[in-house]
């Protein structure tokens, strides 16, 4: 019968990867008690079933993931000077436009300030594109989604 | 006479000093800072042999977590460009492997969580008789080790994982799979170990009781 000592079936699964330490009294426990032993070896049974996942990767692979690599690479960089130019004449309208409009006392200030090309640039830089429209459209869906469900 | 070869004493401290099993880890290690200086010096050539070496591992770990090999390559290919943007800062303060594992382990959990929405949307959208969509992309044909195992525990094993968080999931194929200890992939995850520990034991749980179902529906089958 089932005792206070008895280890939860957590103790259970860490103990079957050795995650316990070896002095620890719920493995001493286990030792002694013939319940606990029959429930480790029915979850030894269990997880001994499981199928195996190796996985055996082909001798060109890494040669297909650098060629894959690469080429990401480079068209980041082709799109780079597009985005550079596009930015440079958005913040070059943005700054004459300013310039124009502003007030005499805060023209100084304005020209003096970080160029915001600099600053499209590396937003442009760090957008993980696809991922990114995927999860805004996911995003969407899930939204309408919980209000339907009233989650 | 045969002359005494003198080891210099300090060469012969350092020998000491280091365990024997320690002289690939250093080896890998030297060769690694070896890669990114050239790497830093502007050769391409470096990092595309830092991809070619570490791809096999990468592919391997992302196939386990995804399981399937098409999304595990688009994976890796992630976990490539993301570690070529953060080569400049990169120290030396954890080597490339473990920084791959945990990149892709992130990637991983961030796209099983996806599919987990899209298949909530998908079933939302149509009857529960239509074809799951992730089944649909599953391609047990490609996976390795075909010939070995049965694709119905195979099929059973990855249906089962599916109904756990991407997280459970994730943590189990790591304990059970990869072989990591509990404290490495809480630290992997950034999450509390105690918290690691409750995860598994949910998908352990979980596992065996579709397994148990899938073991009583099989008997049925037979008689
Ligand atoms: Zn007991």
């Amino acid at each position: 019968m089932k005792n206070k000592n008895c280890l939860s079936e957590q103790d259970l699964i860490l103990h079957y990867y050795g995650e316990l330490p070896a002095n620890d009294e719920r493995v001493y426990h286990l030792a002694d008690c013939p319940l606990c032993e029959e429930r480790v070896s029915a979850l030894t049974h269990d997880l001994a079933k499981l199928p195996e996942l190796s996985h055996e990767s082909d001798f060109a692979a890494g040669t297909r993931m650098a060629a894959r690599v690469n080429e990401r690479l480079n068209k980041r960089r082709r799109n780079w000077i597009p985005a550079l130019g596009a930015s440079a004449i958005t913040a070059f309208a943005l700054m004459i436009t300013v310039f124009i409009w502003s007030p005499q006392d805060q023209r100084v200030q304005t020209t003096q300030s970080a160029p915001p090309a600099l600053a499209i640039i590396s937003l442009n830089e760090d957008m993980p594109e696809i991922d990114f429209l995927e999860d805004l459209e996911l995003l969407k869906e899930l939204e309408l989604l919980s209000q339907i469900e009233g989650v | 006479m045969g002359q005494e070869i003198r080891v210099p004493a300090i060469t012969a401290a350092i020998i000491d000093s280091l365990p024997v099993n320690d002289y690939p880890q250093k080896m890998a290690e030297s060769h690694e800072q070896a890669l990114l200086e050239r790497i830093r010096n502007g050769d391409d050539y470096g990092f595309e042999l830092l991809v070619k070496e570490h791809t096999g591992k990468v592919i391997g770990l992302a196939w386990r977590l995804v399981g399937n090999r098409e999304e595990a390559e688009d994976l890796a290919q992630e976990a490539f460009l993301r570690l070529h943007r953060s080569l400049p800062d990169f120290r030396g303060d954890s080597r490339i492997s473990t920084w791959l594992y945990r990149t892709t382990t992130r990637l991983a959990i961030d796209h099983l969580r996806r599919e987990r929405i899209k298949r909530k949307l998908f079933f939302f959208r149509q009857d529960n008789d239509a074809p799951d969509p992730v089944d649909l992309a599953r391609d047990p044909g490609n996976d390795p080790g075909r010939e070995f195992q049965s694709q119905e525990a195979m099929r059973t094993l990855r249906k089962s994982l599916r109904k756990l968080s991407s997280r459970q999931q994730v943590i189990f194929t790591l304990r059970h799979y990869e072989g990591l200890p509990l404290k490495e992939i809480a630290a992997h995850l950034g999450l509390q170990t105690g918290t690691v520990k409750a995860h598994l034991h949910r998908a352990v749980t979980q596992l065996r009781l579709d397994l148990a179902a899938y073991r009583e529906s099989s008997r049925e089958e037979s008689l």
